[in-house]
């Protein structure tokens, strides 16, 4: 890879995390495991959890957050049964989930679930940490739209859902007064990783 | 009077009485108007040229029966069962039916005009279900035992206050009137009933037919919650909401978000195409959609009303609407409040329900700002039409229609007609007999019209073009001298002008739901200019709403290619007076260093916004303070003129917050081209107010 190319990906970084920053979002970014099992400790250390659902990690991922998780009480939404994973995920304080893309002007992180449990696990926690490779990012809303309908008419059997995330759950239903969380999170960090 | 207007007018005077509420409506309107400025100007794009994106995604597309059919062919191809409901009834039928074979006790909902629109809720319950919105505004009017009051923000009308106590009521513990406090308590409330409901029923902001897709926008991410955790989901969408293919989903995201909260997007965008398994079992877990007509291929099919179902809801045409911002969406409104509202009550719920169409003034600012440009004055002129047939014409209405022979009676009479409409005998009696406002100071007539006045002047060179000038009733039977004043310009400027035999403009027959007068009279208008506009002559007023009428109206009204090019060459005075300031010279008729306030009326917006009027202003030397709240100053047209709630009273509980600001602005003389306007802004401020035209020395013959 030439070098404008890193330049052109550092920009983009750059309007990425101005555009998350401006939706109430928490940026990271992480250069090497080191840094992304670092932030993760960092961000749950914050956040006061008791427990911790991760979910649609890809293998390498799954191997750092395992050890960002030492000793905090967590499980993986692949792994629930289907009896008690609504319980657990809803018990959950804080969920890790792999997102597949992200606009980058527009701060939209792009979530392909193809179950549920995965799902649920970025929409029932009150602290939300997206994880995604910063190769994903693309230019804009436009982009991501594009890229939605490219995976729906590509899949001949089973259609994901696909969700577009911009911030934490949010309202100004009482008197245009802004509150953040009323059923999802009220906190979203956004792990970038420069290294997958 | 009939029950229902009846109800309206009372209604009405309520909602003027209830200050603080609808204090609390005209700020949530301002607020979302302010978003959507803001959004718009961060997204850098040309608005014009966005509407028109907009628009064209949305036309012909909406209802469409063979698009329709591909997106519930997708839909079964993937799994879903699909339903055609033919009229609400049907739809909450197929819903019941599944509730019994599932055994649903409990509905959590996310927010859907559209089960507002068949009264979901209602009926499930009869059928033994509980049904529980999610979304905050919709649950905090659910608890209320009320209707949304506005398309977005369901509860604007609501104080914390109020919000507090409706929880604490339901919860049975006392909640504190603080947003935070109550945000607090709903989250525990609501997060079971996410979790034990069989069934989650979601509206759809857009189903997308190539792969049968529903994309649900929130930004509370309730919608997330129902279509995922409840075994069965339900959608109900409306027919008119599909589109073909994705090409068109990314801007139609975009303009639902920026004209709803000037946002660029919705904080949760789901893009749903069946419903996923959960921890992989699939047991139990069944999607249908409920495809809903209810009225929508009629409205397809009828030219006057097809353009509504293009409404993409963001409720930006609420937002603007100045009588809407006094009353609110339950007093304008039946189950679809606001503008939009009128022709989609007319449509699905028909034409009885929509007596409130006659809260619509015309003053045509939900047509400016709605971002697929949807024609609704004209739309809501049908509805009253129709209203008008089953119900009669109100009298005052009549009188109002009448103007155009009035004024040719009046001017004819005066003196005697000017001492009738100053005397206050002859105005209680024109109030009693009549429904004219005796509080309401009235333009006097001339008994010299326009072209008497102009009789021996001599005309322009035309070097710089021929020019109709258009003066509609004011600049011709009140003011004449206003007229004589423009028309002297122009030919100073180098236009020859003349002045044919023309009726009205007929704004009026809008206002008041007389269609079949509005195209009578834009077809006699226009078969007088023809010939004139075949020979190069171009239009110009200084009556914005005529303007207004030949450019917006006349198109619709009387189509063809005379009135295109009467819409094309006609242009507002200023506008026209404009290309050639530089080598103007003006001499300012009054000498003051202070700041003149400026009005700009409705119709204008439409057309330049008033630049031109202001810039005209500046060249005489003057200091201009544009004074707006951003929407109608209350009087459109005639409407202020009206005696009662439905007129003089609603007219000034608009005006009110106008007439403030201009106090706040401390100006001593106004300018406004329009005649209505100014008589507005003089009985509300005392203000003198003047058409721009009168703050320049006039050009001598």
């Amino acid at each position: 890879m030439g070098d404008s190319t890193r330049q052109l990906s550092a920009s983009q970084i750059d309007t990425f995390f101005t555009a998350l920053r401006g939706l109430h979002t928490e940026p990271h970014l992480a250069s090497d495991a080191k840094q992304t099992v670092d932030t993760l400790k960092q961000i749950i250390g914050d956040s006061d959890v008791k427990s911790v659902v991760a979910a649609g990690l890809p293998a390498p991922v799954k191997l750092l957050v395992e050890s960002a998780l030492k000793g905090v009480k967590h499980s993986y939404a692949e792994d629930l049964k289907p009896a008690d994973a609504l319980d657990t995920i809803s018990k959950a304080d804080l969920g890790i989930t792999w997102v597949q893309y992200a606009a980058a002007k527009n701060g939209a992180l792009v979530e392909v679930a193809y179950d549920d449990a995965i799902k649920l696990s970025s929409c029932l926690p009150r602290v939300h940490v997206a994880v995604l490779s910063s190769k994903t990012l693309l230019p804009d809303l436009d982009a991501a739209f594009a890229k939605v309908g490219q995976i729906l008419r590509d899949e001949g059997g089973r259609k994901p859902v696909i969700s577009l995330i911009s911030g934490p759950s949010k309202t100004a239903d009482i008197e245009l007064r802004l509150v953040y969380g009323v059923h999802g999170p009220h906190t979203l960090h956004v792990l970038l990783l420069d290294w997958i | 009077m009939t029950d229902a207007r009846e109800k309206l007018n009372e209604d009405i005077e309520l909602a003027i009485a209830n200050h603080p509420a609808s204090d609390k409506m005209w700020r949530a309107m301002a607020r979302g108007r302010d978003n959507r400025t803001a959004g718009i100007a961060q997204m850098h794009v040309n608005v014009e040229e966005m509407k028109e994106g907009d628009r064209h995604v949305k036309v012909g597309v909406a209802a469409n029966p063979a698009i329709v059919e591909q997106f519930a062919e997708s839909i079964r191809k993937n799994g879903g069962q699909v339903f055609m409901a033919k009229t609400g009834e049907d739809a909450i039928r197929y819903v019941a039916e599944i509730a019994k074979r599932t055994s649903t006790s409990l509905i959590v909902k996310s927010k859907s005009l559209t089960t507002e629109e068949i009264e979901f809720n209602h009926h499930l319950e009869e059928h033994g279900v509980r049904c529980v919105e999610t979304d905050l505004g919709e649950l905090i009017v659910q608890l209320n035992n009320e209707k949304p009051v506005h398309l977005v923000a369901p509860a604007a009308h609501l104080s914390t206050s109020d919000i507090a106590e409706i929880f604490t009521r339901e919860l049975k513990k006392e909640i504190l009137a603080d947003p935070d406090a109550i945000l607090r308590e709903v989250r525990p409330y609501l997060r079971p009933l996410f979790l034990t409901a069989q069934m989650g029923v979601t509206g759809g902001n857009i189903g997308v037919a190539e792969t049968g897709s529903i994309v649900i926008e929130t930004n509370e991410g309730n919608g997330r919650l129902v279509a995922s955790a409840p075994k069965v989901h339900v959608v109900i969408i409306g027919m008119e909401k599909i589109v073909p293919s994705w090409d068109d989903v990314s801007r139609l995201v975009q303009a639902h978000a920026v004209s709803a909260t000037g946002q660029s997007q919705t904080v949760y965008v789901s893009i749903i195409s069946q419903h996923s398994p959960l921890a992989g079992s699939s047991e139990g877990r069944e999607f249908h959609v409920v495809i809903l007509d209810n009225g929508r291929s009629k409205m397809r099919d009828d030219p006057w009303f097809n353009d509504a179902l293009n409404c993409i809801r963001c409720g930006a045409c609420m937002n603007i609407c100045p009588t809407y911002g006094i009353v609110g969406g339950h007093v304008f409104g039946y189950l679809y409040p606001g503008p939009i509202g009128i022709p989609w009550t007319d449509g699905v719920h028909g034409n009885e329900n929509a007596t409130f169409a006659h809260l619509c003034i015309s003053c045509g600012l939900c047509k400016e700002i709605c971002p697929v440009d949807i024609d609704m004055p004209l739309m809501i002129a049908k509805v009253k039409e129709k209203e008008i047939a089953r119900n009669g014409q109100p009298r005052v209405n009549g009188f109002f229609t009448s103007s155009e022979r009035l004024a040719k009676l009046a001017s004819a009479t005066s003196p005697l007609s000017n001492w009738a409409i100053r005397n206050s005998a002859s105005r209680y009696v024109m109030e009693k007999a009549v429904g004219v406002d005796r509080r309401r100071t009235l333009p006097s007539f001339s008994r010299k019209r326009l072209r008497q006045r102009l009789e021996g002047t001599k005309q322009g060179s035309g070097v710089k073009g021929k020019l109709v000038f258009f003066p509609d009733i004011y600049a011709d039977y009140n003011d004449p001298e206003l007229g004589y004043r423009a028309v002297l310009l122009l030919r100073q400027i180098g236009y020859e002008v003349i002045i044919p035999d023309l009726r009205w403009a007929g704004m009026p027959y809008i206002s008041y739901g007389e269609v079949g007068k509005a195209e009578e009279t834009a077809r006699y208008n226009l078969g007088v200019l023809e010939p004139l506009l075949s020979s190069g002559y171009g239009i110009v007023s200084t009556e914005p709403t005529a303007v207004y009428m030949l450019r917006e109206m006349y198109p619709k009204l009387a189509p063809g290619p005379v009135a295109a090019k009467a819409a094309e060459v006609s242009g507002e005075f200023f506008a026209t007076v404009q290309r050639h300031l530089p080598e103007t010279v003006l001499k300012p008729a009054f000498a003051t260093e202070e700041a003149v306030g400026f009005h700009i009326p409705c119709h204008e917006r439409a057309l330049n916004g008033g630049v031109p009027a202001v810039a005209f202003l500046e060249r005489a030397g003057y200091k201009v303070q544009v004074v707006e709240t951003g929407t109608c100053c209350g009087m459109a047209g005639t409407f202020g003129m009206k005696h009662g709630a439905l007129g003089y009273d609603l007219s000034m509980a608009v005006g009110e917050r106008l007439f403030d600001l201009f106090d706040e602005s401390k100006t001593k003389l106004v300018a406004s081209e329009s005649s209505v306007c100014s008589m507005q802004i003089n009985d509300g401020t005392g203000l003198r107010v003047l058409h721009p035209l009168y703050f320049v020395e006039p050009v001598r013959p």
